[in-house]
């Protein structure tokens, strides 16, 4: 079913609901309102017809006598009966003629008043103290206002229920479209986007609602969408760009050598820049590759403890022991003082080859100027602060880094491919990391990594 | 008797330099409370139905809790306990009052810092700890150059 169906049937379920609960009980309270009502003024006539009967030699007699003929109606089949009350007497006789039970007829005695109902015929019995003795005066009527009133009130209640339920039934289907309106264009307008024409964003309507924000989520999520789309773009550009370049050396250098006659020194000499550039491509191969492997394959099998503060001295050396100048100092002013607390869990060599990663391009990026690391930790994360002085990251450009590829545009003088960022964000992410680069032109730039503590 | 220390802040993790030096300098086990001064307001509904938690909470960054994380493990054996209070009063004596009330026996404040308004209703906290008559020791640290961290655990790694 359709949640509109299933909000439209709600809502008229509801409602009716509450319309029947409520006429149900107007119906229920008029009923005993009118029973008790003409109960009441069978009593009264009682104590009227009794008095006017009993008593009409007396002045109170014959005022009542005077009310009884020129005020008081007759009710529809109005009957008077007067019974003479003897010490015990048992009323089965008066019963069977009035088919009352004698139970009545006790209750009068005993309480002064009862009251009882056959059919629309409605009984009611008191007991009155007349000159001449007690009498039990017994009136009976038949009850015009229920059996035509309520009759009436009924047949309004029915009808009224009917058109609320009608009504609402209409309401709800209504309301329930108006609502899901919206919603049907945005699915309406998000079928029609796809890989071809992903600058198709939704129009948003102004107005701080849910939808509005579906809408703005949707559009953030095709903005990512379209990044992502680009960024693959760019990679394959890129990537063909940084692969052919060696290539169309080595092909050249292997041309002009050819051409001629040369000496073996030349020919080495050729061989030795061949080299080099076969060397470079190699190298490019065996990062994209390991890119490629950190980003799609999620092999969590190999994960065992590792000491991030070991891995970073591990790395620390290994860069001294490629680039001596290199100017590392590790800032343990911050460790935990429980060791444990540097436990994550981990691939050592993805991990080193991250670490490594990113003080490498703190180092280069710095012309080896001191490069600060330090590590701390909370209950249950590791954070690894490097922070470097060297030549930082324009403002602007600092959303592309992450790009395979992607160099800032004050980099150029320096070495590298591009790859080392996305490849450590990888990495990074495999671990359930975090990091995060802030950066100033010429005055430094800050990397933050956090991974969280192995249990 | 264990000490207990109070040191005013401005949730910034810069202001945390001050902890991180004087844990470093004190050699017995401390209580540390952490200080921050906001002016009561002045309407009516909030003063029968706010909180200063309600006005503070959205000051206290991820990054300044995680900075907390980090100088707790950090001096697990001498950081005994480290609390984040508000202190809302006026006068003098209300500052007395709270400092009683937690047994604060020890004032440390950053010599040559600024504390950092996080919102309209921020007060400095010197004037008040100027005037409080209880040991007091000046800490001095000096913040890196504001270049590339704004409000980042950097801040609290890097002093010099």
């Amino acid at each position: 079913m359709r949640t509109q169906t299933k909000i439209a049937l709600g809502f008229f379920v509801v409602t009716v609901s509450v319309v029947i609960l409520m006429s149900v009980g107007v119906y229920l309270f008029s009923i005993n309102y009118s029973f008790e009502d003409f109960y009441k003024r069978l009593e009264i006539r009682g104590v009227v017809s009794a008095g006017a009967i009993l008593d009409h030699e007396e002045a109170r007699g014959s005022v009542l006598q005077e009310v009884r003929e020129m005020h008081l109606e007759k009710l529809p089949d109005e009957n008077v009966h007067l019974i003479p009350l003897k010490p015990g007497q048992t009323f089965g006789q008066e019963a069977a003629r009035l088919s009352l039970p004698v139970s009545f007829f006790e209750e009068i005695g005993r309480l002064g008043h009862a009251r009882h109902k056959y059919k629309n015929t409605f009984f009611a019995g008191i007991k009155y103290a007349a000159k001449s003795g007690d009498y039990i005066v017994i009136v009976s009527a038949d009850n015009y206002y229920n059996s035509h009133h309520l009759a009436y009130l009924r047949n309004i209640i029915l009808v009224g229920t009917l058109c609320a339920s009608a009504l609402s039934l209409a309401v709800s289907f209504l309301l329930s479209r108006l609502v899901f309106t919206p919603v049907r264009e945005i699915t309406h307008r998000v079928n029609r986007i796809n890989f071809q024409n992903l600058h198709i964003r939704l129009a948003t309507h102004g107005a701080d609602d849910e939808i509005t924000k579906l809408e703005s989520t949707f559009n953030k999520m095709l903005d990512r969408l379209a990044t992502s789309f680009e960024t693959q773009n760019n990679f394959i550009g890129s990537a063909s760009h940084e692969l052919s370049t060696p290539l169309t050396t080595i092909i050249g250098e292997a041309e002009v050598t050819l051409n001629q006659e040369r000496s073996v020194a030349e020919y080495k000499e050729s061989l030795r820049s061949i080299l080099t550039h076969a060397e470079r491509l190699e190298s490019i191969t065996k990062s994209l590759l390991v890119l490629a492997r950190t980003g799609f394959g999620k092999e969590k099998n190999e994960y065992d403890r590792v000491r991030a503060d070991q891995l970073l001295w591990d790395a620390k050396q290994m860069i001294e022991s490629i680039n001596p100048r290199s100017n590392i100092q590790l800032n343990l002013s911050l460790m935990p003082e429980n060791p444990e607390m540097l436990c994550m869990l981990g691939n050592e060599t993805l991990l080193q080859l991250a670490f490594s990663n990113v003080l490498t391009n703190a180092c280069k990026f710095s012309d080896f100027r001191a490069v600060m690391v330090s590590i701390g930790a909370t209950n249950d994360r590791i954070f690894i602060v490097v922070k470097d002085t060297g030549i930082g990251i324009p403002e602007n450009e600092l959303k592309f880094i992450w790009d395979p590829f992607y160099r800032a545009s004050n980099s150029k003088s320096f070495e590298g491919y591009g790859i080392g960022l996305p490849l450590t964000r990888n990495i990074v992410r495999l671990h359930n990391g975090d990091i995060t680069v802030s950066s100033r032109v010429m005055r430094g730039t800050t990397v933050q990594l956090s991974f969280p503590t192995a249990g | 008797m264990q000490k207990t220390v109070l040191i005013p802040t401005d949730y910034t993790v810069e202001s945390l330099n001050t902890l991180k030096k004087f844990m470093a300098m004190t050699p017995a086990p401390v209580h540390v409370l952490l200080l921050y001064c906001i002016r009561a307001s002045d309407s009516i509904i909030e003063l029968l139905f706010g909180r200063p938690e309600g006005e503070v909470d959205p000051m206290l960054s991820r990054t300044f809790n995680e900075a907390c994380g980090i100088l707790r493990s950090t001096y697990a054996s001498k950081l005994l306990s480290l609390q984040v209070e508000t202190f809302q009063g006026f006068t003098q004596n209300a500052f007395q009052n709270l400092l009683e009330a937690r047994n604060v026996t020890e004032i440390v404040f950053p010599a040559g810092y600024t504390f950092r308004r996080q919102s309209r209703n921020s007060v400095d906290p010197m004037p008040f700890i100027n005037r409080a008559v209880l040991p007091k020791t000046e800490v001095f640290w000096l913040a890196p150059e504001r270049d590339t961290e704004k409000s980042e655990l950097a801040e609290l790694f890097f002093e010099e």
